[in-house]
């Protein structure tokens, strides 16, 4: 049985780690500021999830299992929320083009 | 002003967000360090009140089905994006669409602006006039059949429409 568990928590936690990989890929390799945050949001959402999962496998008590659970909502809470301010602020910029952004790169 | 300073903050509704942000603490905090969590708690909640956030209401029979939809949502979401991320020749065809919204209730819209962004290759923009300014990842997808489903099932379980 334990064995058991420790293999599913392995897996999991293994496929976590994939997304993560392939979120920052997809952060790297994407062609505009959109198609990017559609990786790190959608990927690293999934890939934290997983490795919550695995971890609460392998937990101690309740306790640990439910502040992983938390962390993991209000992660996914804030990376939609900073999503959609950077989608919106970024929409905005490319509807007045004229206007200088002071912060961006070049 | 329509709501007077005790309407606004000595309400059910501001009971409900402490009650939900001393719980928060709690659980984060191990019970320790309440001489900061206590302001902390009714300062979130205050600011829950002033800026209009509802009591949560949902139907709690239709949380199941919600939960099991939204989590294979997001494991088909973040398994898309990944495969387009990894695979070398990265197939993406992005492009700007507009949705139109069925849901009136604020709440509906701003949990689906909220989830849109874990669905399959869909990205919130803004919500302008009745339509949702959508960012796809792909615009030969679905996407339109997805975001329905999903605005569906939230108002199913906020309790909006037929149930």
């Amino acid at each position: 049985m334990t064995d058991l568990l420790a293999w599913l928590s392995g897996i999991a936690l293994v496929f976590g780690c994939f997304f993560f990989v392939a979120g920052t890929l997809g952060l790297l390799r994407f062609p505009d500021v959109y198609s990017r945050l559609h990786a790190v949001t959608k990927a690293d959402t999934l890939g934290l999830g997983l490795v919550v999962l695995g971890l609460s496998l392998r937990a101690e008590s309740w306790h640990a299992i439910a502040i992983m659970f938390a962390v993991w909502l209000l992660v996914m809470a804030s990376s939609t929320t900073a999503c959609q301010l950077l989608a919106r602020y970024q929409r905005e910029q490319d509807r007045n083009p004229e206007q200088e952004d002071d912060d961006a790169l070049p | 002003m329509p709501y007077s300073w005790a309407d606004r903050f000595l309400s059910r509704r501001m009971l409900f967000w402490s009650l939900l942000y001393v719980a928060l603490w709690g659980l984060l905090a191990g019970g320790k360090g309440w001489y900061i969590g206590i302001p902390c708690a009714l300062a979130a909640a205050m600011l829950a009140c002033w800026l209009g956030n509802p009591v949560w209401t949902f139907r709690p029979r239709a949380v199941p089905g919600f939960l099991l939809f939204f989590l294979r949502a997001l494991v088909a979401g973040g398994w898309d994006v990944a495969r387009r991320a990894v695979q070398p020749r990265m197939p993406l065809d992005p492009a700007w669409v507009s949705y139109p919204l069925t849901a009136r209730d604020p709440r509906s819209r701003l949990l689906l602006a909220a989830a849109v962004s874990l669905l399959p290759g869909t990205l919130a923009g803004a919500i302008e006039a009745d339509h949702l300014a959508l960012h796809v990842l792909d615009h030969t997808q679905p996407w339109l059949e997805s975001v329905a489903r999903l605005e569906q099932q939230l108002m199913h379980v906020l309790g909006e429409g037929p149930a």
